[in-house]
């Protein structure tokens, strides 16, 4: 007999993420039920997936935010529940009712909790109506016609952001007064552009701030727990290149505040399921910056010190049943590291990389683990986020981990696409990034993390010789060189 | 056989003949091979050996080498000389790659037409002809015999010619 009211789980996405849940739902007895797109070929996930459905759309992006055709998939295979992974529909409150409103269980919060959250200015009214800590700021609906005024007397430097926003875009800094005029113009064509929605709002702008977030976990008999915080610092236009576990600036009584700031926002909300609260920490404090209603992509680095299968919660959470732990036997073993393999090239500003997958061969070792979300053999279009993978090691301390993600990271062989598996090395060899001096802004000061080292004598000559004699033209002419002419010595120019 | 081989900004020109009694060689004599090893390949060029991972795709060459990853692209001598006319367009010779000059083809003020041979360089044992990528008159001397310079300077300029 099954611990679950479901025997089966869709997953309404695709990638690393997709054969991630699926992995679990097989552990757990579970059929694992996939959507996914044609433009993906073969994938780790379509692999795991015990039936699947094709979608399609005017984008491959659109297939994945077709509900009716998601909800569509979901009925011919006999799904019953649905997993919306992270991004595409895990944050819209709309599928949420849909999927519940067909007699499927929804795997993630309430549509009520996904609302609230999910507008960055009623969630941080919310919030700020509970105690918990702002940064100085200025919400355009509290009275637009003294909105820029308000803004201008918090002083610079400052950030605005869509107040419908998420994920870096429509973000701007504006440490020049004269100019927030013309940043508050272009952030709201960018907000009606990415979100449908040009309200924005603008907040004292942190400087050389770290990104500290608290994995939360609710039940629906009213348990809310916290899985300790994350430090996302490293960053590279506003998006999360390396995440860790614990963060390791913190005081164990920083650590302490921030961890119950976030559950008291959990349990404030009737939080049910995974989700993360965000905060921004500065010289003088934390303040609250978003919650996500869903898992996150870095969400492995807690599973490693924690020693949980998240998604197993989720799953256990979203059956009714009460969280299996109690805040008290949450552990905290060692420290985990994730890096994001993006199919990008950070000579050229990070543009999107495309191509074949080669070679693909991960790495191996204690503690190592590779969350892909393609193959050898497989193709990486721009038609989708650009991570490839992540890479997340666990060791008994920071300085461990460090080694033995360096270690991963040089052992990690893929060929056929351009990566930033470079700046990866490049940035946890960095001193400060070593040392845990890091910052949201450390990327962006030092272009020479995306340069690259000149080529030493031995390694261009190997370079060389290995790729003329892998050209079958090459190798061929050379052949075709009668025996005489090659006695009588090499023609050179 | 010759052509050239292009690793992120820097040229190589490749000249590889058959060595007397099999196996391949450089154009100055270092023997050079390449066998699997495994799933990996090992490289052997002179007294240099590493394990690689190597895949091919058309021109380009993927290799993972010590942790790094290189992609490298082949170009036939017509494919690369004909880029260098289009990029020739400003009239400077620029160094495909690092090393040092082993001769100056021209004297300034001399006439020369597009293509013609203006210097003669080394970079790793394995001498390239630098070549006018247009008509015109040769620019003041920059570099002498000897003098070393790093991929991408400008080695000499071809002015507008009369």
């Amino acid at each position: 007999m099954s611990e679950f009211p479901f025997a089966s789980v869709l997953v309404a996405n695709r990638g690393e993420i997709a054969a991630r849940i699926l992995r679990t739902a097989r552990a757990l007895g579970l059929r694992g039920l996939l959507v996914a797109h044609e433009i993906d070929g073969r994938t780790p996930a379509l692999d795991l997936a015990e039936d699947m459905r094709f979608v399609s759309g005017d984008t491959p992006v659109a297939a994945f935010m077709d509900i009716p055709q998601i909800l569509a998939a979901a009925r011919d295979m006999g799904a019953q529940a649905v997993h919306p992974g992270y991004g595409f529909l895990s944050e819209n409150a709309e599928f949420a009712r849909a999927v519940q409103q067909a007699g499927v269980v929804w795997v993630g919060p309430s549509p009520e909790s996904i609302e609230l959250m999910g507008d960055k200015v009623r969630a941080r009214a919310f919030v700020g109506a509970h105690g918990f800590p702002l940064a100085p700021s200025a919400v355009e609906d509290d009275a637009p016609e003294t909105f820029e005024a308000r803004a201008r007397a918090l002083g610079p430097p400052l950030l605005i952001k869509p107040s419908a926003g998420g994920g870096g875009k429509g973000m701007r800094i504006v440490r020049d007064l004269t100019r927030l005029d013309e940043e508050l113009g272009h952030a709201r064509s960018e907000a009606l552009r990415y979100f449908g929605d040009s309200r924005l709002f603008v907040e004292r702008y942190v400087d050389r701030p770290r990104h500290i977030e608290v994995q939360v976990m609710g039940d629906a008999h009213g348990g809310v727990v916290h899985l300790h915080e994350r430090e996302c610092s490293l960053q590279r236009r506003f998006q999360k290149v390396v995440e860790e576990a614990p963060a390791p600036a913190l005081t164990d009584s920083e650590r302490g505040e921030i961890c119950a700031a976030a559950t008291g926002i959990a349990r404030a909300c009737r939080y049910q399921g995974a989700g993360t609260v965000e905060f921004i920490r500065g010289a003088d404090g934390f303040y609250f910056l978003e919650m996500n209603t869903r898992l996150q992509v870095e969400h492995p680095v807690t599973e490693m010190i924690t020693g949980l299968d998240l998604v197993a919660e989720q799953l256990r959470v979203a059956a009714g049943q009460p969280l299996s732990f109690a805040q008290e036997e949450v552990r905290r073993d060692g420290h985990a590291i994730e890096v994001r393999i993006y199919a990008e090239d950070p000579a050229r500003d990070f543009a999107p990389t495309a191509g074949r997958v080669l070679r693909l061969r991960p790495p191996t070792g204690e503690g190592v683990r590779f969350d892909a979300g393609v193959l050898e053999g497989g193709t990486v279009s721009a038609a989708f986020d650009p991570m490839l993978a992540k890479l997340v090691v666990h060791g008994a301390d920071r300085a461990q981990a460090l080694v033995r993600m360096r270690a991963a990271l040089s052992e990690l062989v893929l060929l056929g696409v351009t990566s930033n598996i470079a700046l990866l090395r490049a940035l946890l060899d960095d001193d400060d990034v070593a040392a845990g001096r890091i910052h949201t802004g450390l990327i962006a000061e030092r272009p020479v993390l995306a340069a690259g080292n000149p080529l030493a004598p031995e390694t261009r000559a190997v370079l060389i010789a290995a790729a003329a004699l892998s050209l079958p033209e090459v190798r061929g002419a050379v052949d075709a060189i009668p025996q005489l002419h090659a006695a009588m010595g090499a023609w050179r120019n | 056989m010759q052509g050239y081989l292009a690793i992120g900004e820097e040229v190589h020109a490749l000249t590889i003949c058959p060595a007397t009694g099999g196996g391949y060689r450089f154009a100055d004599g270092t023997p050079l091979s390449l066998c699997a090893s495994g799933s990996r390949m090992r490289v052997q060029v002179g007294g240099i050996v590493r394990e690689v991972d190597i895949a091919v795709a058309g021109e380009t060459v993927w290799i993972h080498l010590e942790g790094v990853t290189y992609e490298i692209i082949w170009r036939s001598a017509i494919e690369h000389h004909a880029r260098s006319v289009d990029a020739g367009a400003d009239g400077a010779v620029h160094a495909p790659m690092p090393g040092a000059v082993v001769k100056v083809l021209v004297h300034p003020g001399d006439a020369v037409r597009l293509g013609d041979a203006v210097m003669v360089i080394e970079s790793m044992k394995l001498e390239t002809t630098l070549r006018a990528p247009r008509q015109g008159v040769v620019g003041p001397a920059r570099f002498a015999v000897g003098d070393t310079f790093e991929c991408g300077a400008v080695m000499l300029e071809i002015g507008e010619g009369s």
